[in-house]
């Protein structure tokens, strides 16, 4: 690359040399054609004092005739002057070539614009050849970087300094532009692999524990010595499978999500209706510890029916199941007989969902981990409570590919605030 | 293909040092920083801990005094001034605590303004989309002095949006404003620059709203902590 952009000439350095070479020679021709013109004057002047002077010492007496014949333009006595010119090779028809007087003069003149013209014509031609020449080697530079581009090379993109001052500057920039839109598109191919790649391990990784649990709860109950230990061990596999179960639902969900096999179908759908479908699934988790759930909507009017605005378009199912696990969170971590409030705030772009819980609550340094795929808090309860640590990464992954955000606030009853904002403009998804 | 290569914005050995000898305030010091492109990075730390030098730094308000920042492979503590208020206007979006809206224009005027600036031709339709995207499209005849904060920050978006700059760079953009309007406005923030595939860099002292994005780097006594 480095190469073909040496040749290439700055316009300027093109341009600038012989627009100068070519103004002064403009200049010069000016200045010769007006030195031309002012010898003829001054010489023509001497003559008429030459004349004049002449035919007055002869005969003083002719001045006003003299006077006449100078202002005079219908010319009156040329017919008689030329009658006696003629003897002296002067003729009324005489051009300026035949004047000896004025041919040398004259030719020196048409010689220098001919020499003018030809100094343009060599001036124009090199001018020309040098464009040609820039632009060919730009076509062949731009080839380059396209074909860098192709094959996946952006260095261009680290190195376009050099050639700044050689290339229009927005085309440039426009190009430059593109190589960076390219480079991140690649980029994110690339990086889509390595997500898959990630994610296969960890997926293998958390399958591992309780396999082998299961495996040692199985080899255990055949190696029983009575039935009632057997028994015991077998209960156990169970639990085991149920875990595993679920692990492996999530873990389907995520993957579907992470490899785009799922996309969210957007349409439009109501809020009251995703809220209904996330808290009966929770409810009967929640009736078992006694936990009741509160829906705060002030939006809607006194018959409980929402208002046009509550609709939105979101994926019906995973908006809840998104909101599923912040909900299944709360109600794993609150205390019986607590409430989970839910309140409905409609803003300007964007509906805000806040969920409350009386649970364990969140300390501050965590709060950008939660989110984090597998990651599961240092707490005791939350060691001790099922789980893999998938649920609140997903809810992210489904309310951001929506153009929403999700994030934690503490509550000021100890527990937290899960804040789920989900735009209410079509515009911005 | 190799790892740094799209890195947007970096910051070598950045220092920035104020005064001498006893004084010596060390606002930022010695910052490695790199930024990639499409990320939303927040720079969370407390007032006073060199946050907003850093980011004057990095949208060449400001000059290093040693160590350098480089924005998409171009070393620009370099440049010369009118080179780098021409990267200003193309490259980069700013975004400020206090909207920096021009009183005396309404917002679609305001929203062009750098626009105009740069000699570039209008794109009405991506600004009109803009507009939309941010809900602004009621209020483009609007003087700022009639809006509301909220509405005056989403103006001062879409302005920084407009030029189609490669990075955004916003100074504690919900510091005026309420808890709701600020968290919206950051989910606003948010939402368009993934819209419109820029890289946000977001300088805030509120943890929770750093939650929003992708990375968080800490910032103490001008030393990042990660």
């Amino acid at each position: 690359m480095k190469k073909s952009m040496n040749g290439l000439i700055s316009i300027k350095r093109i341009y600038f040399p012989p627009a100068g070479i070519y103004l002064l020679f403009a200049l010069f021709i000016s200045f010769l054609g007006f030195g031309f013109l002012n010898h003829q004057y001054t010489q023509r002047l001497k003559q008429l004092g030459n004349i004049t002077g002449a035919v007055l010492s002869e005969d003083p007496s002719m001045e006003s005739t003299l006077l006449s014949a100078m202002q005079d333009t219908t010319y009156p006595y040329l017919a008689e002057g030329f009658a006696t010119l003629k003897q002296y090779g002067y003729r009324e028809s005489l051009t300026m070539y035949e004047d000896t007087q004025y041919r040398s003069s004259l030719g020196a003149f048409l010689f220098l614009i001919l020499f003018f013209l030809l100094i343009s014509l060599i001036i124009f031609t090199v001018c020309f050849h040098l464009l040609d020449r820039n632009r060919k080697l730009q076509e062949k530079w731009l080839q380059n970087i396209l074909e860098q581009f192709l094959s996946e090379d952006y260095s261009f993109l680290e190195h376009s300094e050099e050639i700044r001052q050689v290339c229009d500057e927005s085309f440039l920039d426009t190009f430059l532009k593109l190589g960076h839109k390219l480079r991140l598109k690649t980029q994110a191919l690339s990086e889509e692999r390595d997500n898959t790649k990630t994610l296969v391990t960890d997926i293998s990784h958390q399958l591992k524990t309780p396999v082998s649990a299961l495996k040692n709860c199985l080899t255990m109950s055949m190696e029983a010595e009575s039935i009632k230990e057997q028994n015991a061990f077998l209960q156990r596999c169970a639990l085991q499978l149920t875990k595993l179960e679920s692990l492996m639902e999530a873990l389907i969900n995520i993957s579907r999500l992470e490899t785009s096999i799922i996309t969210l179908h957007q349409e439009k759908t109501s809020l009251s209706d995703i809220l209904i479908d996330a808290v009966n699934t929770v409810y009967v988790k929640a009736m078992q510890k006694d936990i009741s759930v509160e829906v705060i909507n002030p939006s809607e009017d006194s018959a409980g029916n929402p208002e046009d605005s509550s609709f939105l378009f979101l994926d019906r199912k995973w908006t809840a199941e998104a909101l599923v696990n912040i909900l299944d969170n709360a109600v794993k971590y609150s205390p019986a007989g607590s409430t989970i409030m839910i309140r409905i705030h409609m803003l300007y772009t964007f509906v805000r969902i806040e969920i409350e819980d009386a649970g364990i609550g969140i300390p501050k340094e965590e709060y950008n981990k939660i989110f984090k795929r597998f990651y599961r808090g240092p707490h005791p309860v939350i060691q001790q409570s099922e789980g893999s640590g998938v649920g609140l990464y997903l809810s992210r992954k489904i309310f951001e590919e929506q153009g929403g955000s999700i994030m934690v606030k503490p509550s000021l009853r100890q527990g937290s605030i899960f804040v789920v904002q989900l735009p209410l403009n079509l515009a911005l998804q | 293909m190799n790892e740094h290569s799209n890195i947007i914005l970096k910051t070598e050995n950045l220092c920035k040092y104020y005064g001498a000898g006893d004084n010596l305030v060390k606002a930022v010091d010695c910052v490695n920083l790199a930024i990639k492109q499409g990320e939303f990075l927040s720079i969370v730390g407390k007032s006073g801990s060199g946050k907003s030098t850093l980011l004057h730094m990095l949208g060449a308000l400001d000059n290093p005094t040693s160590g350098s920042v480089w924005l998409d492979g171009e070393n620009i503590s370099s440049f010369k001034e009118n080179r780098l208020s021409q990267i200003r206007r193309r490259k980069i979006g700013f975004i400020f605590q206090s909207y920096n809206l021009i009183p005396s224009l309404n917002v679609w005027e305001n929203i062009v303004l750098p626009l105009g600036l740069d000699n570039k031709e209008i794109d009405t339709s991506f600004i009109q989309d803009i507009v939309k995207t941010l809900g602004l499209d009621n209020k483009i005849k609007n003087l700022p002095n009639t809006l509301s904060g909220g509405q005056q920050q989403r103006c001062a978006i879409a302005r920084a949006i407009a030029a189609k700059p490669s990075i955004i760079l916003a100074d504690e953009p919900t510091g005026n404003l309420d808890t709701k309007t600020g968290d919206e406005v950051m989910a606003l923030l948010k939402a368009s620059a993934k819209k419109y595939g820029q890289t946000l860099v977001v300088i805030t002292h509120n943890e929770e709203i750093a939650q929003m994005a992708d990375r968080t780097v800490m910032i103490a006594d001008g030393k990042v902590v990660e």
